[in-house]
């Protein structure tokens, strides 16, 4: 190599060095800058309801955590002996119920169309039947009390409400399905008509046993998003109440810790619940997959 | 072999008729059948049918010609954006860091952390930021205490409170596909880029954004539509004095004006659409790429 | 997307209790015949009969037919026995019954014990088995098999050729085969269909497909040939002369081609011999250059030069005595004209 290249080398790793100093030092402002942002995102995201869950145990007459007056369970027991609680909670129990019932066998409906057939405008269908998720769920509550109403006479009730939410929820078991069905050997249901199971037989003995997994995704998913609608419920209900309702309607008149304790016992329940969920569909889908991969193997 | 024989009768019939029902009954005639009642004007059961119920545009007029109803809308309109806007800056790093994490122990954490909040309803959640957004609630007490603020704030007027709520309530509808659009990125993309020199600003802006595309229009499509179109958010964190669209929609429905009310809703379902346009065409995606 | 015939004017009757094999390369329409006679698809023109009565119409659940599909289709989330006893589960047999035949078709198999396992605890060969007990359970009039062996590893595969055979001679049930693999199609088959393009170009037993080709398809696809081109420049007795590059060439001619046709004359490479003192009036003698030799343990390939064509193929088995002739080595080989025969000219394999 000549002086000059030399020179010339040397100056490029003299920069490229500096460069790396640079970069580390920025690395490094990053990182906290990361961490920084991290602590404050669940921070935001974690405080609301840590707040609110201990503010129920708070003697104070207004719902806050400081000062703190003692602790007590007067909340919870004014809340538990609310009737218009009870009733609301049921309903909300029963609307879900049965929206889970609707949606899976109009969601199972809509995944076999699309796997199993090759109906004609395919995308169109698709489309429509996709597009209540995307629909804000004023909409969907407006119109179906329109159409219920104008059609049928029928008024507000816990009715109306299910087949309000049904419409969309139906779509999402309808997607959950199709994630299953897709990764469906059909020479499975072609094996088992050929060895001479009726097309009714092939579905309850092969394809619904793969899809029962799917099932209980469905059913947990549609039940949790029919508990927590507020919107199209909100349209639907007519002068009846699910729970979600009535808090809203508790805490326009005034907000007391009651309702604190209240959320502080749907909270509990939702994460208990959903954490045993989430276990479980792991386990339970790791297994599945398990077992088909080995066969295809 | 026919359709026919490979499901039988009864399969076809339960499909058609499932389909059909949910399509036409639950969809299709509810959403024919508010169009019909935006464009008609609203008249008592005994003059349905008479010469007064005609096709008209008289509805919409009022709701966008009158000032109070316009200021509303688009005051919604832009609340929503920027609802959007913080939102996804909020969202992009921790995406990304969960993108890239994989399948360390962490990471199932984290996301447990962001997915126990978004189980519980909006309802209670928008309750609990009022609590904390109170003029005496929490970060009043502290803000006062540490003798940084005078006078408690109100966070409920300017819509401050507002936009906390919604970003809040939403905010997983935006990390969710932004996480799944990032996830299939080739880390050895972002190890070439950071090899051939390329700072960390220029490795998101050429290598990250642009694979991530459809995962974040998608993300800012469902944060807008959620956002223009919650209730409840903005009822309990968004002050007496201002109001958002979905509410106006409610106080027509109470009122038994179905129609202005279904006029107001159509403005909002042309509202999403349009929006979902803008960010089809922002981020060169189509429609296909969107639908998950 | 084209109109092309998948099968076209394929005619066969095959006898109860027969080891029936469809041969041909990938493409050749032998998974569509088997989707036919099976039911899953329906032939355009034709009728497909079982047993004198015409299948038109009837569903694959109501065909007396059971196949045995090429990814084995086991149900996963059924035990071994389950798997086994299923076509008699949806019949509405009781589960007494159904255990019994379970058992019985395990002995069967030589999988005895075998029935509370799961699908995925078991090897290929195990399912393999697995898989035709569960057809052989519904007692089937014929059994239907596209191309079960074709995922095993070499040792496993020859081993269930054995077991096939003799299974389906110890059940009397008709076999219909398909597969690729010419090898194993002669050695299980009573007769063998060979396809190509959607035809079939010949139907016959081993025997008679290996040594008696009807055309020049069936000649190369089945085992390995010498092809030599050229006219036919004499013919008597049911042998021809062909004009070749080596000279005049003698041959059987069955299809009679007459004088001054182009033809095809094809000798197996296992007939040609080499050549000692050559012999007053011999025919059929070729003198070549040696371009390889290949000993492969059991068997020795020669491989002869020819201008314009691929090599001369010699085969012979390894008497321990043979020299290896070396490369560049001229060699006189020769051939029986009753080991040749000759075919009009036609698409090869």
């Amino acid at each position: 190599m000549s002086v000059d290249g030399l020179s010339r080398h040397s100056e490029l790793r003299a920069a490229s060095v500096s460069l790396g100093a640079h970069s580390v030092r920025a690395d490094g402002i990053l990182r906290l800058v990361t961490g920084v942002y991290l602590v404050l995102l669940f921070a935001y995201l974690l405080l609301p309801l840590i707040y609110m869950i201990a503010a129920a145990f708070n003697m104070s007459r207004f719902p806050m955590l400081t000062p703190w007056r003692g602790f007590t369970l007067q909340w919870f027991a004014e809340a538990w002996k609310e009737a218009r609680l009870w009733h609301a909670l049921g309903r909300s129990v029963l609307i879900g119920g049965c929206v889970v019932v609707v949606s899976i066998v109009l969601g199972l409906g809509g995944a076999l169309l699309f796997t199993r057939f090759r109906p004609p405008a395919r995308s169109l269908l698709y489309s429509v039947l996709v597009s209540p998720i995307l629909m804000p769920g004023i909409v969907i509550g407006l119109s179906t009390a329109i159409f219920w109403d104008r059609t049928l006479q029928l008024p507000g009730f816990w009715g109306l409400a299910v087949l309000g939410q049904s419409t969309f929820i139906s779509a999402y078991c309808m997607l959950i399905f199709m994630a299953r069905l897709q990764r469906f050997d059909v020479e499975l249901e072609e094996a088992a008509l050929d060895l001479g199971a009726s097309p009714l037989q092939v579905f309850r003995t092969v394809t619904l046993p793969y899809l029962r997994p799917a099932m209980y995704s469905a059913a947990a998913l549609a039940f949790m998003q029919s508990f927590d609608n507020f919107n199209t419920t909100l349209f639907t209900i007519g002068n009846d109440e699910t729970l979600t309702i009535y808090i809203a309607a508790k805490l326009k008149q005034g907000v007391t810790p009651a309702v604190n304790a209240l959320a502080c016992a749907m909270v509990a329940t939702t994460i208990v619940g959903g954490v045993a969920y989430e276990l479980a569909r792991r386990r339970e889908a790791a297994r599945v997959a398990r077992r088909v991969r080995a066969v295809d193997a | 072999m026919s359709s026919g024989q490979r499901f039988g009768t009864l399969g076809l019939l339960y499909v058609i008729l499932t389909c059909g029902i949910w399509m036409l009954l639950l969809i299709v005639a509810p959403a024919a059948m508010m169009m019909d009642f935006a464009f008609r004007p609203f008249l008592p059961p005994t003059e349905w049918g008479s010469a007064a119920d005609v096709y008209t545009l008289r509805n919409f007029g009022t709701a966008l010609g009158d000032e109070f109803n316009r200021a509303i809308f688009l005051k919604t309109v832009w609340a929503s954006v920027v609802t959007t806007g913080i939102a996804f800056v909020v969202c992009y790093p921790i995406s990304y860091i969960l993108a890239r994490a994989g399948r360390s122990s962490w990471v199932g954490i984290a996301m447990i952390a962001l997915l126990v909040p978004f189980w519980i309803n909006e309802v209670l959640r928008s309750f609990a930021w009022q609590l904390l957004l109170a003029h005496d609630g929490f970060f009043n007490q502290v803000l006062v205490g540490l003798r940084l603020v005078s006078q408690p704030v109100d966070f409920f007027s300017r819509n401050v409170g507002v936009l906390i709520g919604l970003v809040y309530t939403y905010i997983l509808f935006m990390i969710f596909p932004m996480y799944s659009a990032m996830e299939n990125l080739d880390q050895n993309q972002i190890e070439a880029a950071r090899d051939l020199g390329a700072p960390w600003w220029r490795i998101h802006w050429d290598v990250v954004i642009p694979h991530a595309k459809s995962g974040l229009a998608s993300g800012c499509i469902v944060t807008f539509m959620l956002a223009a179109g919650s209730y409840a958010v903005p009822q309990m964190l968004g002050g007496t004095r201002s109001l958002w669209f979905t509410q106006l929609i409610y106080n027509q429905f109470e009122a038994i004006n179905w129609n202005m009310g279904a006029a107001y809703a159509m403005c909002l379902v042309v509202l999403c659409v349009a929006f979902i346009l803008v960010m089809m065409s922002l981020f060169r995606v189509r429609l296909r790429d969107i639908a998950r | 997307m084209t109109n092309a015939l998948a099968v076209r004017d394929v005619s066969v009757s095959i006898p109860k209790g027969e080891f029936f094999s469809f041969l041909g390369p990938s493409g050749c329409g032998k998974t569509t015949i088997l989707r036919m006679i099976s039911g899953f698809i329906a032939p355009t023109c034709g009728q497909i009969r079982l047993d004198g009565k015409d299948l038109a119409g009837v569903g694959p659940h109501k065909r007396a037919t059971a196949l045995i599909f090429q990814n084995l289709a086991l149900f996963p989330l059924m035990s071994v026995a389950d798997n086994i006893a299923y076509g008699l589960r949806v019949r509405g047999a009781p589960a007494v019954a159904r255990r019994r035949k379970a058992d019985e078709l395990l002995d069967l198999i030589a999988l005895s014990g075998y029935g509370d396992k799961r699908i995925d605890e078991l090897s290929g060969g195990q399912k393999q088995r697995v898989a035709i007990a569960r057809a052989l359970a519904v007692e089937p009039a014929v059994l239907l098999l596209d191309e079960p062996l074709s995922s095993l590893d070499l040792k496993l595969r020859q081993h269930m050729r054995a077991e096939l055979r003799s299974l389906q001679k110890q059940t009397g049930v008709t076999f219909v085969y398909i597969t690729h693999d010419q090898g194993e199609a002669l050695a299980m088959s009573d007769r063998i269909a060979v396809m190509s393009n959607g035809e079939i170009e010949q139907i016959g037993t081993s025997t008679e497909i290996y040594n008696h080709p009807a055309t020049p398809f069936v000649a190369t696809f089945v085992g390995e040939n010498n092809v030599f081109e050229g006219r036919v420049s004499g013919m008597e007795n049911g042998m021809a002369v062909l004009d070749s590059e080596f000279g005049p060439l003698r041959a059987r001619n069955p299809k009679g081609i007459a004088k001054g046709m182009p033809a095809l004359l094809f000798v197996r490479p296992e007939r040609v011999r080499i050549a000692g003192a050559v012999p007053v009036g011999a025919v059929n003698i070729i003198e070549a250059e040696v371009a390889d030799s290949v000993f492969e343990g059991v068997s020795l390939h020669i491989l002869l030069h020819r201008n314009d064509s691929s090599p001369l193929r010699v085969s012979m088995s390894n008497d321990g005595e043979m020299p290896i002739p070396v490369r560049g080595a001229t060699l006189r080989v020769v051939f029986a004209p009753d080991d040749a025969v000759m075919l009009p000219k036609g698409s090869t394999a």
